[in-house]
């Protein structure tokens, strides 16, 4: 069962919907006629034996007749509002949903039968709109295929209103998404399936988690290091080298010394990176977090935010 | 004979009823917020709400004998 705020089984709340079609107008028209059909149908029959004279002769035929005209009608006239109520719902519960990563189609063939077939846009190999004939060209409205890569079916989307336009939005979709997958995303070919490893992922690469499970396992996602907290970063370099080198994020702080003349609180150094390792000892980093200065006159100058500290 | 013919209406009545009951459930699951089915639901229940009323009437007045 659905709940009130998705729109199709297994969606994500955050993932937003570009585009939501229902079918159109036109495909219903067809089951307009006929249920108006049905609807007069019963009236035409008794106006004309009204006017041929052969009514009253049925109707006062006998008393059980009366009962079976009236109850007769009654069960028509039901039977076609039921009717009227099926034929809209499958008209109107027949929608194609395009979201920023995900093509859902759901078809509701019947009151009881509803089939959702769902594809992730990665997948989305080619798209092509088809209007043909009077009605359709008219009115704009056709048929969207969308092809999908591997064993996945295609999907075919019938009475869609404007299928250029949508088709157009379903391949820019595709495009973007790739688009932001080569940005982000390092592919490695010799990785299998069982290389994957679900990794616990921020709120704002959900989205993207999901798709990239669904959607293609080749995909590894690249492990972010989680964001430093408020760090004050003094960057001593030796004035013997060029000091307006900058410190890249991938390299390691190293050596650290804080001078008594700075006047600060070593049990409010929570964390500092060290690593000899590194073959350029020529700048001296330390990362100090929540730095509290006693002596804020003596130590002016030295410690501001950012600032680059020479000795 | 009457009675027959009521006894068949009945039960194309709990028949309607049921498939009615069915019906509106499953366009409240499936239905949108703020979409048309909401509306479509009340259409549905009023008109055959009137269609139904309209035929107890009836019966109940050519039982009487004023029809």
């Amino acid at each position: 069962m659905l709940e009130k705020a998705s729109f199709y089984p297994g969606q994500d709340s955050k993932e937003e919907i570009v585009l939501f079609i229902h079918r159109h107008w036109f495909s219903y028209v067809r089951w307009v006629f006929t249920i108006l059909l049905m609807a007069i149908m019963p009236i035409g029959i008794i106006l004309i034996m009204y006017y041929q004279g052969s009514w009253e002769g049925i109707f006062y035929y006998s008393v059980s007749s009366k009962y079976f005209i009236i109850t007769f009608l009654s069960a028509y006239y039901l039977f076609t509002i039921a009717f009227f109520f099926t034929t809209w719902v499958e008209w109107y519960l027949d929608v194609t949903i395009v979201t920023k990563g995900h093509l859902i189609n759901i078809h509701q063939d019947e009151l009881f039968s509803r089939k959702v077939a769902e594809q992730s846009l990665l997948r989305v190999q080619d798209v092509s709109s088809k209007i043909n004939g009077f009605f359709e060209s008219i009115f704009h409205f056709g048929t969207v295929f969308v092809e999908t890569a591997g064993e996945q079916p295609n999907f075919k989307m019938i009475n869609i209103p404007n299928p250029t336009v949508v088709a157009s939005t379903i391949l820019k979709l595709h495009e973007e998404l790739v688009e932001s997958f080569n940005d982000e995303e390092r592919f490695d070919e010799g990785a299998g399936v069982d290389s994957v490893e679900p990794t616990k992922k921020t709120n704002k690469e959900n989205n993207r988690s999901k798709l990239l499970y669904t959607a293609d396992l080749q995909f590894i996602p690249q492990k972010k290091s989680k964001p430093q907290p408020e760090n004050k970063v003094i960057v001593i370099q030796n004035p013997n080298i060029h000091a307006e080198k900058d410190v890249k994020q991938n390299q390691i702080p190293q050596v650290v010394k804080v001078t008594e003349s700075q006047k600060i609180e070593k049990e409010n150094i929570l964390r500092t990176n060290i690593d000899n390792t590194k073959p350029n000892n020529n700048q001296k980093t330390i990362i100090i977090q929540k730095t509290k200065i006693i002596d804020k006159e003596k130590a002016k100058g030295d410690l501001e935010e950012g600032k680059v500290i020479k000795f | 004979m009457i009675l027959l013919v009521i006894l068949a209406y009945i039960f194309f009545l709990i028949a309607f009823v049921l498939y009615s009951y069915w019906g509106i459930n499953h366009i409240s699951t499936y239905g949108y917020i703020g979409d048309s089915t909401h509306t479509m639901k009340i259409i549905y229940i009023v008109v055959s709400s009137i269609v139904i009323l309209t035929t107890v009437v009836l019966l109940i007045t050519m039982s009487m004998g004023i029809i």
